[in-house]
């Protein structure tokens, strides 16, 4: 790892954060009912579109600068390694506060005294682990974007057909909260929409890894 | 065509075109790419040459997203949500439809990870196409392929059940001269339509001549065209014959169903309501056995209430409301059932409970009258409530959300029966026989603890009503538990869903109004909780009641301002006091719109249940009101022995005066009427000059209807609903008029409890020799019925030829 090279490629991702922390913040602490996280539209836009913006500092392999830095004498694996460490660290970020609202007495205590939201309390609970669920679903995001523009900067052909697979991914994404199917489904069927949830990102992860190696950076 | 071709040839087109417009795609590429790719000759392959690693992990990686996010996609499906919800019970051609749905959303992800080896970007858009068109209604092609699949039912085979609506079985039934069998009959329309035709009932026949038909007709609505609304109607004629002796009077029937939906019937259902004169004789004997034995019975007597099943423990259960004895034999007898005198610890009596609750799921048949069901409610005083709480948090979780509602609520509980028939079935993850007894122990249980603790929450609310509140998130829920449980927490949360606190919703039967759904849920909630919040919200109530008072109308509305009366009306500062002026310009206003129904006895009513926080004048100007339409305010004549003595006077002497006013401007056929009803006040008058003696009001209201013995009946009934000692039996008794002795014989038959049974002593030895001698002859009967326990029922099976 190289801290320098760390820091400024979180530097980059400072003026995403710097909004959506705030907004991922005041999100959580409004949000009058229980936040699950296959269920709400509003908190998938808000993932989808943090994810995109990350992306938008950090990920794009035929960027200028990333050709910057390909010039500064840093290996193609390098650059994807701490880019995938500072997309990690960045999502941290915004995470952390959702996280430390919902498990901490926070949410509970401005639900019920500053909006009088007098249900939330017993509803509480049901939202404990979101903020897991949340973090997966960055996660997963982000690894199928990495893997669109890695596969655009691939020498083959057909390199639209990742950017195509994140707009998949988005409707995928749209399709559950648009159906609430986990609140009348059986048990079971939250469990195996996650399974294959990190499935999706495990293999993007892994396509990634192989075709990072060999992309092509334009200077 | 019929239906199964019709079915299959969509199933074969929809998921042909699915599989065969790639297929096809994919060709005329081909050709097309080696056509033009050899410069007008075909080349020799029109694949890609194999491709270089990096390639190939591509299409790797692809092929397994397109599958992974596919799958996702298909379980996120509506028809796929349909399909797992709990519960949902979908028709044949709903199901078709949803399976269709999947598989050709199947057959699309299939293709697209083909045709990832191939061109991966062709896979991919592919498969946003179709999740494009999957997320915007794209169903609507395939749902109109499958529209048309209607399929008409065989009227023949439509399955019919009848039964008794008392649930009594055992009961021949016949229909149409032709004896079908014992209660509840399994058969079908094919099977009724097969019997003799008839056109009318025949007569029955007696010593005298001709009597009312035993035969009563009741149809039977079959639709077999689904969702047409057309309906064919069956009429046939029943007879029904209890143990081969008691002849069933027609009282009227209920049913439904009958549909054909998709490719199956739904049952079509006719509940017999008949009246077996016979067996209730032996109701009476059974009952009257009971009291004149002081409510000390012995095995006989529960062997043969057991005999008779509900039909008798529902009247017993009935008159327990105001004869709590009664109560305490089903107790007892259900205590014997299940060695409930055993029972002495909290732990056993939760194995008790278990027992109860595994026989329910193997008789399928769990119900509040039963002896099970009254052994629950022994057992709740026993139980620990933390091990039920447990239980019952377990039971919510493992249902989930979409079971809990209706079945828990409080309401159900407030009818004598509650519970599931024999033979039901519950669908997959749904609510047991044995979870009906456990909201039943629940319930009790709560109102123990209740009354242990009114204003403390317990812990069933303290644990049920956060899980409760859980799988209701979104939606009303106050309706279905707040009621149920009650309690601060309940109090807390009874608002409309966690978007909509404390909207304003409509009140029921009242136009343009609207109130927050907290304060109508509170205002009627019969809780100690919601009454200290009454207390603190009088302002609130009152401003609500004025609301209602304002909207009032002819048909509705009144009642919802029935809670006005539930905090002790009473008292002078109580709100029904409070309501009153507001009610009572409701009621002039409708009055003067023409659109009031009695407006005196309204207001009478209103007045006699805030007693004594009223005047005689009050009375008076009420019934002012009602003199605009006489023809339709004649209610009142009958609640004047209910006002209370010390203004009864004062009110029919004022009533008698503006009576006699109006008579001398009135002419013709009106005054006479108007004649009529004065010489009718002046005799009440003239009664409520003489000094009072026990229960006068009663004799007043018996006297009323000097021929009618029915309503003699019901005025007797509710005096002994309202004080089981019945005073005004002595003063029948002790009277010197004859006619009087004679209700007092009547009373002693109707309710032969010792006492009574006592006062008959006095009539025995009476100077009038009718009523020495039907009192002799009634002691006599009584002696007979309170020595001997009527028989068991005996069932008799009919043989067809007879």
């Amino acid at each position: 790892m190289k801290p320098a090279l760390l820091r400024w490629l979180l530097w980059q991702t400072l003026p995403v954060t710097s909004i959506a922390v705030p907004i991922f913040a005041l999100f959580v602490a409004l949000y009058p009912g229980p936040i699950f996280w296959m269920r709400d539209t509003t908190l998938w836009i808000l993932i989808l579109l943090h994810g995109y913006a990350l992306h938008l500092c950090l990920g794009r392999p035929r960027s200028s600068s990333m050709a910057h830095l390909y010039c500064q004498g840093f290996s193609r694996q390098t650059l994807w390694r701490h880019v995938v460490v500072a997309t990690w660290l960045a999502i941290l970020a915004a995470w952390i506060p959702v996280a430390a609202l919902i498990w901490s007495p926070a949410r509970v205590w401005i639900q019920s005294n500053l909006l009088d939201n007098q249900r939330f309390f017993v509803l509480a609970p049901l939202e404990r682990s979101s903020p897991v669920f949340i973090l997966i679903a960055e996660m997963v995001w982000m690894a199928v974007l990495n893997y669109a523009w890695v596969r655009e900067a691939q020498p083959f052909r057909g390199l639209r057909g990742g950017r195509w697979l994140a707009r998949l991914f988005v409707i995928v994404a749209l399709l559950m909260p648009f159906t609430q199917w986990d609140r009348i489904g059986p048990s079971w069927l939250v469990p195996t929409a996650m399974a294959c949830w990190i499935v999706v990102g495990l293999i993007a992860f892994w396509g990634t890894f192989r075709l990072q190696s060999r992309m092509e950076v334009r200077i | 065509m019929n239906a199964t071709a019709q079915l299959v040839l969509s199933y074969a087109m929809i998921i042909g075109s699915y599989i065969g417009v790639p297929l096809l795609l994919w060709a005329a590429f081909r050709w097309s790419y080696r056509w033009f790719a050899g410069g007008g000759r075909p080349i020799e392959s029109f694949l890609p040459h194999p491709a270089p690693r990096p390639s190939r992990t591509a299409r790797w990686a692809e092929s397994l997203l397109l599958g992974a996010l596919g799958g996702m996609a298909l379980l996120a499906t509506s028809e796929a949500v349909q399909l797992l919800q709990n519960g949902w019970e979908p028709t044949d051609q709903q199901r078709d439809r949803v399976l269709l749905i999947l598989a050709a959303h199947a057959a699309a992800v299939g293709v697209a990870m083909l045709l990832c080896w191939w061109r991966t970007v062709a896979a991919i858009m592919w498969l946003v196409a179709w999740h494009v068109t999957l997320l915007f209604g794209g169903e609507v092609g395939l749902f109109a392929a499958t529209r048309d699949i209607k399929a008409e039912g065989d009227i023949d085979q439509c399955p019919v059940i009848i039964d008794l609506g008392d649930q009594t079985d055992h009961v021949d039934i016949l229909a149409n001269g032709v004896y079908l069998g014992q209660s509840p009959i399994h058969t079908t329309i094919g099977a009724l339509q097969a019997l003799p035709a008839w056109e009318s009932a025949p007569l029955d026949r007696n010593e005298d001549g001709y009597e009312p038909s035993t035969w009563s007709q009741h149809p039977l609505h079959v639709s077999p065209r689904p969702g047409s609304g057309e309906s064919d109607k069956l009429r046939v004629f029943f007879r029904t014959e209890l143990d081969g002796t008691d002849v069933g009077r027609n009282r009227g029937s209920s049913g439904g169903g009958g549909t054909f939906q998709g490719r199956s019937w739904y049952p079509a259902t006719l509940s017999l309501d008949v009246q077996f004169k016979k067996r209730e004789a032996v109701f009476r004997r059974i009952i009257d056995h009971a009291r004149l034995r002081d409510y000390e019975v012995g095995p006989d007597w529960e062997t043969t209430v057991a005999s008779y099943g509900p039909a008798l423990r529902n009247m017993l259960l009935d008159l327990a409301e105001h004869e709590p004895q009664l109560l305490g034999l089903l107790d007892r007898m259900a205590a014997r059932e299940y060695a409930l005198d055993d029972v002495k610890s909290a732990a056993e009596a939760w194995q008790k409970f278990q027992t109860i609750a595994a026989q329910a799921n193997e008789q399928s048949s769990y119900a509040t009258d039963s002896p099970a069901g009254r052994a629950v409610e022994q057992l709740a005083k026993l139980v620990d409530a933390h091990t039920v709480a447990d239980a019952a948090v377990a039971r919510l979780r493992s249902l989930g959300w979409a079971q809990v509602g209706d079945h828990w609520n409080r309401s159900r509980f407030g009818v004598p029966q509650f519970g599931t028939r024999p033979g039901w079935k519950p669908k997959r993850l749904q609510l047991q026989p044995s979870d009906f007894a456990l909201a039943h122990l629940v319930h009790r249980l709560d109102r123990r603890l209740d009354a242990e603790m009114p204003y403390d929450d317990n812990v069933l609310e303290d644990r049920l009503i956060p899980e409760l509140a859980r799988y209701h998130t979104y939606y009303e829920i106050s309706d279905f538990w707040s009621s149920y449980l009650g309690g601060n927490l309940a109090a807390r949360l009874s608002n409309s869903g966690i978007y909509a606190s404390d909207a304003p919703r409509h009140v029921p039967f009242v136009q343009n109004y609207e109130a927050s759904e907290r304060l109508q849920q509170l205002s009627k909630l019969d809780d100690p909780v919601a009454k200290r919040w009454r207390a603190e919200h009088s302002r609130d109530l009152l401003q609500h009641a004025e609301e209602i008072c304002r909207q009032l109308r002819r048909h509705g509305g009144s009642s919802e301002l029935e809670f006005v009366f539930l905090d002790d009306p009473h008292l002078p500062n109580s709100l029904a006091v409070q309501v009153w002026p507001f009610f009572r310009d409701a009621i002039r206003r409708g009055a003067n719109a023409g659109d009031s129904h009695e407006p005196t006895a309204e207001q009478w009513r209103y007045l006699l249940r805030i007693e004594p926080n009223t005047t005689a004048q009050m009375y008076v100007d009420a019934w002012l009101v009602g003199r605009k339409e006489p023809h339709f305010d004649h209610g009142w004549h009958e609640l004047i022995p209910k006002i209370p003595s010390d203004k009864r006077q004062q009110v029919l002497e004022q009533l008698v005066a503006k009576t006699s006013e109006r008579m001398d401007q009135l002419k013709g056929q009106r005054q006479t009427n108007m004649k009529h009803e004065l010489e009718r006040l002046q005799r009440d008058l003239a009664k409520a000059n003489r000094p009072q003696r026990a229960g006068e009001e009663i004799i007043d209201r018996i006297s009323g209807h000097p021929s009618d013995v029915g309503t003699q009946i019901a005025i007797m009934t509710d005096a002994f609903k309202a004080d089981r000692d019945q005073p005004y039996v002595q003063s029948l008794a002790e009277s010197s008029d004859e006619r009087e002795q004679r209700w007092a014989v009547a009373a002693v038959r109707l309710f032969p409890t010792q006492k009574n049974r006592e006062r008959l002593n006095l009539l025995i030895k009476h100077v009038h020799e009718n009523v020495r001698d039907s009192a002799t002859q009634l002691a006599k009967e009584l002696d007979e019925i309170a020595a001997k326990v009527p028989e068991p029922r005996q069932r008799k099976v009919r043989k067809a030829s007879d």
